[in-house]
């Protein structure tokens, strides 16, 4: 049955955070990583995961060609055990579509594709996103009692990681101009340390060097930082003040 | 306002006259307050946006330093350098 390891691998998801040049990426890595922990009457689950922002299903991944469809079909009806779960923020179960007059449209649809039973878990995100977890099996009844307590669990431990995830690219959070004054930020302050360790000096005269060093090549401080942080290169310190 | 002026006082002059200069160039450039004070801190820059206003409006005076950076961050900006 529920050949199921839903432990929390923060770890696991922290790697998956740090490695994803982007959110769709990383919500993809979530969603293949549930596939690759999740069984159901021992066959593995195709799942996905969907994240709403105001209403509006904004990010959608899958850990199959066949689980996009049948999502996208899910949206396109606006409707589907997926989007119930989402909205509603609860667990919903359909355990043999062919018995189950819930879902209209969607029935023919999933049929076709040879699912017949969907497992829906809400996650909890951030205020303004509503994301859930879902998981189509093949057979009817796959999901036991104890198979939806594991799917729970494993949604829940997803939690943590995805508000930060939408935190770290929400887009409201950091528009353009403050994304590229904290990278900017960052590189300084690196080339500041950096400076700092080779002179043994302070701050304030690590700067003036990266100052000095910009004003009289005529380039912008980002670059000067960009060099030391890239190359190690230091910008010689001004006549009388040798580290 | 010079309460907040601990150094030389024959130094004095020459920051007020400096900062005078700034405070000008910055009117001049018309780059928005945030969009500057952004723009500094990118830079490293140190100073609250309060205080940072406070100094483009002739009120308060920052430590060499900084003042360095704000000149370098209007320099950048009116470059045509964009966030």
């Amino acid at each position: 049955m529920a050949g199921n390891k839903a432990l929390t691998a923060a770890d696991e998801y922290q790697d998956l955070l740090l490695e994803s040049p982007g959110f769709p990426e990383f919500l993809l890595g979530l969603a293949t990583i549930s596939a690759s922990r999740l069984y159901a009457d021992g066959s593995p689950l195709e799942c996905s995961i969907t994240v709403e922002s105001d209403g509006v299903p904004s990010t959608v991944a899958c850990s199959s060609e066949k689980g996009r469809r049948l999502d996208e079909t899910q949206y396109a009806l606006d409707a589907g055990p997926c989007l119930t779960a989402l909205r509603g923020q609860r667990t919903v179960l359909v355990n043999d579509f062919r018995n189950d007059e819930r879902w209209g449209q969607y029935l023919d649809v999933i049929t076709k594709a040879n699912v017949h039973s969907v497992l829906a878990v809400p996650i909890a995100a951030a205020p303004a996103s509503k994301a859930a977890l879902n998981c189509y099996a093949h057979t009817p009844r796959a999901f036991d009692p104890g198979t939806v307590a594991l799917v729970e669990d494993h949604a829940m431990s997803m939690s943590r990681i995805l508000r930060l995830a939408l935190r770290l690219h929400a887009p409201e959070v950091f528009p353009d101009g403050l994304r590229a004054a904290l990278r900017s930020r960052a590189m300084v302050d690196a080339a500041v340390s950096l400076v700092m360790l080779q002179t043994r000096g302070g701050r304030n005269d690590a700067l003036g060097l990266l100052h000095i060093a910009a004003a009289s090549s005529n380039r912008r401080i980002q670059e000067i930082a960009r060099e030391i942080v890239d190359g190690g290169r230091f910008p010689a310190p001004p006549a009388g003040r040798q580290g | 306002m010079n309460a907040d002026w601990t150094g030389d006082p024959d130094q004095l002059l020459e920051a007020d006259e400096q900062r005078r200069e700034v405070a000008r160039r910055f009117r001049d450039t018309q780059v928005p307050m945030m969009k500057l004070w952004t723009y500094y801190y990118g830079l490293g820059g140190d100073a609250d946006e309060m205080s940072f206003d406070a100094y483009l409006n002739e009120a308060l005076h920052l430590p060499a330093s900084q003042v360095g950076l704000i000149a370098t961050a209007m320099r950048e900006l009116s470059a045509g350098e964009d966030l």
